[in-house]
């Protein structure tokens, strides 16, 4: 290409400065949704490996207790008594630190004298020195400690520095005696929040004596590994399960890839839409250069030149676009991680507080998908560039004219889109990926019709005008219908973010109802006391029986239930089991999934049987009448599933049995939850004051009133992630109607030229601007309903019982509605006003002169 | 022109920004050493007032005394051995339990994981026929079962590594010590009774008063068992020979390294000897040592006594560190005058710290006859 | 009597380059009720600026405009819309018609603006156009009709609403010479009879013969190159 021909070009881009920032900002804006997405899962999800890595190495295997905590001795038996070597004790838990910071850290306890073939971090600190003798001061001095270095210096810590950290016998000191530094396969962002001490020093500050968290395993891949493992099987008790590392990291990326898949989504969503915004832009850019295109033609540049030309200007705004994005994209991703980790959490598994983790490759990821989508959403544009012809005769109104047909093209188009949207919803079986994939289909369907429907509407409107308002209210959706290609693709951005708003919302409110009842349902007792939650500390001891009796002597008590939540071990691996004492007014607490028959507490309480939570259920294929079989310390037991009930309390399931059954099988660890009944005319304060003398620190006393407030508040708290990208995928749909709205006003400064010319007043041009643009929201909010009542309904009756096995109620909320249309004629006519003002403002006589 | 160059500049600005946020990830110090200097292997050497010393000649008290002396800085427990298969082939091994204080006192702590008592255990196998040489090292705490010893019998262990004397006082030690590569599995039978080396057991290391150590030691010990060798299991019977140390602390500045000789003769006496390497390279008046005769009794040994003469050297390829290869030892008071020659030159022990220890062979003439024999050499100090 | 358009002391001048360059200075310039007076000049001599300033769409530096006895440059930019929406027939070279208004809806829009429409107007719109040979026209879309017929509703749009002064800006410049010549006629026609002031800018000297005064841009004044009466 000639640096003549692409300065003609530069050029006119650079006269339109706005259009150049809006294409950009749509780019950017997109890409940094998905790479800020991307990161923030990457690093909750990652998290796991990496501090493996810091803590444990190059471990093949980990030996895990059901209930979370293993007994010390287990690891003298492995060591001494079977002589197997490769072995690392590990023993974590949190800590609040309170020098210079209020933050909790993750506290590992590790033996600094296991073998250094495991590779890990702290192993490999000292490349002088054997670690064993690097490390000697973890076991030679009590409480030390080492950090990472960059830690440190945010502390403003130096090595024999003391560290004060908070732990249930007051505050403690740990002197640093190292650095942890980031290596090859450790970021420092893994190092953040992050504690190593020798095991002696974990168990005096977590008060935890006996106990390890798990055992690591180094294993030898050779031709005896199959029959060591199953040796090493032999001697572990029922209780204890020996699980491989890769199987570990495998089953959490198999939990929370459904919650990966839906966050994706969003993000996808949003360069969709941002690709809308690219697209209308190179459009624009496109259209506004006819004269000058025409002209090049004439002097002979070639339609492949013209192509060249156009493409290289979009890919160049792609790269600089993306760039941006993946900058904003890295701010944006450190203030999601928070929320994706509060999730992940909430509804999956402890994870470990870390910074974001950037990989190069993800970042080239953005870029590249920056520059897929600047690509494909300016090949029409482009195509159409070339087909400019060199006399440039080529009139808007024939444009228009074919453009209107394929609005009718579009249309049909689109039907086939959400009919085969609607099908593959319902024939996707249990993929969630195809799940979403269906809304997007019909998203974009539905986008696809909004050009024709909306011209249907807008004749409507017309009919309406023109009996009540004259010729000058003829004008707005006569406006809208001539210059559909560029409105309707307005329209549409606009539709699809305000159908995922309202999508969503119906989804929210409906979880939100349907968890509410639940939880109000399930609330039966007066008060709760349980162990404290798991923030403060990984293993909580239990409640004991002496505690329950002394609850159960108060006058003021009339009925406890009881609630154990541990694990047992089944063919797939832990499963959380609740181990119930119910009284009659507990028993109200299930709400099952099926009429149930008047027997069905009697077989409870008398047989081995056991209830199953739905998403146990769904996801294991189980039913009503299967058997499940479980470790127990009798051998292999059967267990007939008996009923299935709700439970949103996290996506994996758990069993239900009573306490009865529980101990004839498994060891009995106490309580970790008692449900207090009170009769009529308690004095609850009295009561609870009582109770709160009877209780250890490390319990909580909470009433059914605050269990309730707590529980919704997490529940939101778990959807403040999707609420905070659907704003963004509603930002960038802002940003596209006002591009637009620019964009269209901008080519019609002479028809208002004339307008002016014939007596148009300034004011009635503002109205008939904003006008339009109002009927532009009010229309792409029409739309938006019906759409956005399909998503959620699709994501409520297929997605969310993909992802999470969780069945629930649509609540219809008409305000969510109302809120949808509010939110698109705003977001229109805010973006109409800078164009009208503008318009306005410009003196006809220089509009005239416009072309 | 100001709009035009703000677009241009702001995309460069942009771009600019991005290219050093990747640099900064990129590079970023991975190479400081983050460990201080003080918290090396001189932790477990370096002198410390607060231990006890060892400064006069003790009564030693049996079992008791065979096990760990925790108010003394460091104590060893050391097996080695000639061994032969049925079919001839020769092999040595070295079994070694190391016990070294870290503190003087223990911390009381409701967790079994605090101790101030750190094991070592060296594990050594000399392939004679294949000329190959199998180490393995191994550490623990003395905490939670892990490692430690016993005061009522010879039982000191770490992990599964073991060396125990099941019954009462010179009944067979049990060796136990298992790797992926290799496995000892042997009996010591004492068939001379425990001797005290130096003075009563009191053996001065140099002429500051406190380095000196508790030291005795079983000299002939009948050895049957097992060995293996990747999947090879070979009985072998053989001879080993067994010291016992404490102490808390020992070499002065200007000794660099010791050298010592744990020999068997073929009339059923034994020589133990050992002598200082100086930085002055003068002889050490301290080099000491003892012959054990069929009938028990012993002859002590000092540096006059005895002359040794490097014959040759091997030059270690692996830590490029020239070891004597080839001695003359000679103590014309009792006539003997012997070569001894390792087995294999290659018994270097490359672990946490660097030793030679080898398995060798005697060969000369004792009170005018030719006497044959088998023993150990130790080699510290060295350095390249 | 009212001249229909007085200007006095006129000063325009436009900026390039912080360069001020003037396109007026000092000019006068006085038209009688009922005039056709016709502007000549080469391109960019200023005639559709002098067309913009009388029609209140552009203000001068200095001096003053007086249309029908208004004073423009007393008017705020508002009140000038409502002078031109009343007083002011325009008619330009690329017929400026709205696109997406129907042929009746372009003439009735004037109307409109000024008032209530009732069927009255419908009918002087449908009576206008039969008088400009368009009435089989009047639902189609600007864009079907040719350029000749686009100038004619042009005509008609301007002369709907019974403006004092017609503007015409180059209303020949962008069709053939008979199609040109057709339109001026009826031009000219509609106007004589209506007895309204017109001032047309172009460069055809055909429509001299026609024109009561012409004039011609000179030096930044007005000469009158030929009276005819």
């Amino acid at each position: 290409m000639t640096s003549v021909l692409a300065r003609a070009n530069r050029n006119f881009l650079l006269q339109h400065p706005w259009q150049l920032v809006l294409a950009l900002t749509g780019i950017a804006l997109g890409i940094a949704v998905v790479i800020a997405i991307d990161l923030a899962l990457e690093s909750s999800l990652q998290s796991f490996q990496q501090i493996n890595q810091v803590v444990s190495g190059k471990t093949t295997h980990r030996i895990i207790a059901r209930d979370g905590s293993l007994d010390e001795k287990l690891y003298t038996q492995l060591r001494v008594e079977l002589g197997i070597p490769n072995l690392a004790p590990v023993l974590q838990g949190n800590v609040q630190i309170t020098t210079n910071s209020q933050e909790h850290f993750r506290i590992y306890g590790i033996d600094p004298f296991i073998e250094d073939t495991f590779q890990s971090t702290w192993q490999l600190q000292s490349n002088r020195q054997k670690p064993v003798f690097s490390l000697i001061r973890l076991v030679s001095e009590a409480n030390t400690a080492l950090i990472g270095k960059k830690t440190a210096e945010q502390l403003g810590l130096d090595i024999n520095d003391n560290l004060t950290i908070s732990t249930s016998n007051g505050s403690l000191d740990l002197k640093i005696i190292g650095f942890l530094n980031q290596t090859d396969a450790i970021s420092n962002q893994i190092l953040k929040n992050l504690i190593i001490t020798d095991i002696s020093t974990t168990q005096e500050i977590l008060n935890q004596p006996g106990k390890l968290s798990f055992i690591e395993f180094k294993a030898k891949n050779d031709k005896n590994y199959i029959s060591f493992l199953e040796a090493i099987r032999q001697h572990l008790a029922a209780d204890i399960l020996l699980t491989s590392s890769q199987n570990q990291i495998q089953s959490m990326r198999q939990m929370t890839r459904a919650f990966s898949i839906n966050l994706k989504a969003l993000g996808m969503l949003s360069l969709l839409i941002g690709m809308f915004l690219i697209y209308n832009t190179m459009t624009f850019l496109v259209i506004q250069r006819r004269r000058l295109i025409g002209s090049l033609r004439c002097i002979g540049v070639s339609r492949h030149q013209i192509f060249t030309l156009i493409i290289t200007e979009a890919l160049l705004l792609g790269i600089i676009g993306s760039l941006l994005g993946i900058v904003i994209g890295v701010l944006i991703g450190n203030g999601l991680l928070q929320l994706t980790s509060t999730t992940i959490e909430t509804i999956y598994y402890q994870v470990d507080k870390v910074g974001l983790i950037i990989h190069p490759e993800q970042l080239g990821k953005g870029l590249l998908l920056g520059l897929g989508a600047t690509f494909l959403a300016i090949l029409p544009p482009a195509w159409e560039a070339t087909k400019v012809t060199p006399n440039s005769s080529l009139i808007r109104s024939q444009l228009e004219t074919k453009i209107n047909k394929l609005t009718h093209t579009t249309g049909i188009v689109g039907l086939v889109f959400v009919s085969s949207g609607m099908i593959l919803a319902f024939i996707s079986e249990k993929s969630v990926f195809l799940g979403l994939a269906s809304i997007f289909i019909l998203l974009f369907g539905f986008a696809l019709m909004t050009p024709g429907c909306t011209v249907l509407l807008m004749k409507l409107f017309e009919k309406f005008s023109n009996n009540f308002l004259g010729i000058l209210g003829v004008l707005p959706p006569k406006m809208v219908s001539a210059e559909i290609s560029r409105t309707g693709v307005a329209i549409a951005a606009l539709m699809i973010a305000v159908s995922a708003t309202i999508g969503m919302d119906l989804m929210i409110n409906s979880f939100r109802q349907t968890v509410s009842d639940w939880i109000t349902t399930s609330l039966r007792a007066d008060y709760y006391i349980s162990t404290s939650d798991r923030k403060t500390s990984h293993h909580i001891s239990p409640i004991d029986q002496r505690l329950k009796d002394k609850i159960a002597a108060l006058p003021e008590v009339g009925m406890l239930s009881s609630v154990l939540h541990t694990q047992v071990i089944s063919k797939s691996g832990l499963i959380k089991v609740s181990v119930f004492e119910l009284n009659d007014k507990s028993k109200h607490g299930f709400i099952f999934k099926q009429q149930i028959d008047g027997d069905l507490w009697q077989h409870f309480e008398q047989q081995q049987a056991i209830f199953i939570t739905e998403s146990l259920a769904y996801f294991h294929g189980l039913n009503i009448g299967d058997t499940l079989f479980l470790e127990t310390k009798k051998a292999k037991q059967a267990f007939t599933i008996i009923a299935i009930y709700s439970d949103y309390s996290g996506d994996q399931g758990h069993i239900a049995m009573t306490r009865k059954l529980y101990l004839q099988f498994w060891e009995d660890s106490g309580y970790t939850g008692i449900g207090i009944y009170t009769d009529k005319n308690t004095n609850l304060q009295q009561l609870e004051t009582k109770l709160q003398n009877l209780l250890t620190h490390d319990l909580a006393l909470k009433s059914n009133h605050s269990i309730y407030k707590t529980s919704m508040e997490i529940f939101e708290q778990t959807f403040v992630i999707t609420n905070a990208l659907r704003w963004i995928a509603a930002g960038i749909a802002f940003t596209g109607i006002f591009s637009a709205l620019l964009a269209l006003q901008f080519e019609r400064t002479k028809q208002f030229g004339i307008l002016r010319a014939i007596g148009v007043t300034q004011r009635q041009l503002s109205l008939l601007i904003l006008s339009e643009t109002g009927l532009i929201g009010l229309t792409a909010g029409i739309f938006a309903i019906p759409v956005g009542y399909f998503m959620a309904y699709i994501l409520i009756f297929i997605v969310y019982l993909r992802s999470f096995g969780w069945t629930m109620a649509f609540h219809f909320n008409v305000s969510v509605i109302f809120q949808g249309l509010a939110l698109a004629l705003i977001a229109a006519l805010l973006a109409g006003i800078l164009p009208a003002i503008k318009m306005a403002k410009t003196r006809p006589a220089a509009a005239l002169r416009t072309e | 022109m100001k709009p035009k160059s703000i677009l241009i500049a702001g995309p460069c600005l942009l771009l600019l920004f991005f290219l050093l946020f990747v640099v900064s990830l990129v590079i970023t110090d991975s190479s400081d050493h983050s460990v201080p200097e003080n918290s090396s292997l001189e932790v477990l050497t370096a002198l410390d007032d607060q231990f006890e010393k060892v400064l006069k000649p003790r009564k030693f008290n049996f079992p008791q005394d065979h096990g760990a002396h925790q108010e003394y800085r460091s104590e060893w427990w050391y097996f080695t051995g000639n061994l032969e298969s049925q079919s001839g082939r020769k092999f040595g091994y070295q079994l070694t339990f190391f016990r070294y204080a870290l503190n003087r006192n223990k911390v009381s702590s409701i967790s079994a994981w605090r101790s101030n008592q750190m094991y070592m255990a060296h594990l050594a196998l000399t392939d004679v026929e294949n000329k190959r040489f199998y180490t393995e090292e191994k550490f623990s705490r003395a905490a939670n079962g892990l490692a430690g010893s016993s005061t009522k019998k010879l039982w000191v262990w770490l992990y599964n590594w073991s060396a125990e004397m099941r019954d009462t006082d010179n009944s067979p030690i049990h060796l136990t010590a298992k790797t992926d590569q290799f496995t000892i599995e042997l009996l010591l039978e004492p068939q001379k009774p425990l001797v005290l080396q130096g003075q009563e057991g009191f053996s001065r290391k140099s002429n500051n008063p406190g380095n000196a150590s508790y030291y005795y030691s079983y000299t002939r010990l009948k050895t049957n068992g097992v060995i293996r060798i990747s999947n090879q299991f070979l009985t072998v019977s053989g001879s080993s020979w067994m010291d016992r140390e404490w102490s808390t602390s020992s070499l002065s500045p200007e000794q660099i390294g010791w050298d010592w000789f744990s020999l068997q003769f073929s009339d059923n006496s034994e020589l133990m000897y050992y002598q200082f390497r100086r930085k002055d390279a003068h002889a050490d008046k301290n080099n000491a040592g003892a012959l054990f005769l069929a009938d028990n009794s012993k002859i002590p040994l000092g540096p006059t006594d005895i002359s040794i003469k490097i014959l040759e050297h091997w030059k270690s390829p692996h830590s490029d560190i020239s070891y004597p290869s080839l001695w003359r030892l000679s103590i014309p008071s009792q006539q003997i005058e012997i070569t001894i020659k390792p087995l294999i030159n290659d018994q270097e022990l490359n672990l946490s710290y660097r030793y030679w220890e080898g398995a060798v062979s005697i060969q000369g003439i004792k009170n005018g006859n030719p006497v044959r024999g088998r023993g150990y050499v130790e080699l510290t100090g060295y350095r390249n | 009597m009212i001249p229909a358009v007085a200007i006095n002391q006129l000063d325009k001048s436009y900026l390039e380059y912080d360069q001020k360059h003037f396109i007026f200075h000092e000019m006068n310039l006085n038209i009688a009720p009922g005039k056709f007076i016709v502007l000549l000049g080469r391109s960019g001599s200023g005639k559709s600026t002098l067309l913009n300033l009388i029609s209140g769409m552009d203000q001068p530096d200095a001096g003053e405009i007086i249309v029908n006895g208004i004073n423009l440059t007393r008017l705020s930019e508002h009140q000038r819309t409502l002078f031109r929406r009343h007083h002011i027939g325009f008619v330009f070279q690329s017929y400026n018609l709205i696109p997406t208004l129907t042929v009746e809806e372009n003439l009735l829009l004037p109307l409109e603006l000024i008032k209530q429409i009732d069927s009255s107007d419908r009918k002087k719109v449908i009576d206008l156009l039969s008088k400009l040979n368009l009435s089989d026209r009047i639902d189609s879309y600007p864009d079907r009709l040719s350029g000749g017929e686009q100038q004619r509703v042009a005509i008609a749009r301007a002369l709907i609403h019974d403006p004092d002064l017609i503007l015409a800006d180059e209303p020949t410049g962008n069709l053939d010479i008979d199609t040109g010549k057709q339109v001026l006629e009826l031009l000219y026609e509609l106007v004589k009879k209506a007895g309204k002031t017109m001032i047309m800018a172009t460069h055809s000297p055909e429509v001299i013969g026609c024109a009561d005064s012409v004039f011609s841009i000179h030096n930044l004044q007005l000469l009158r190159s030929n009276d005819n009466l």
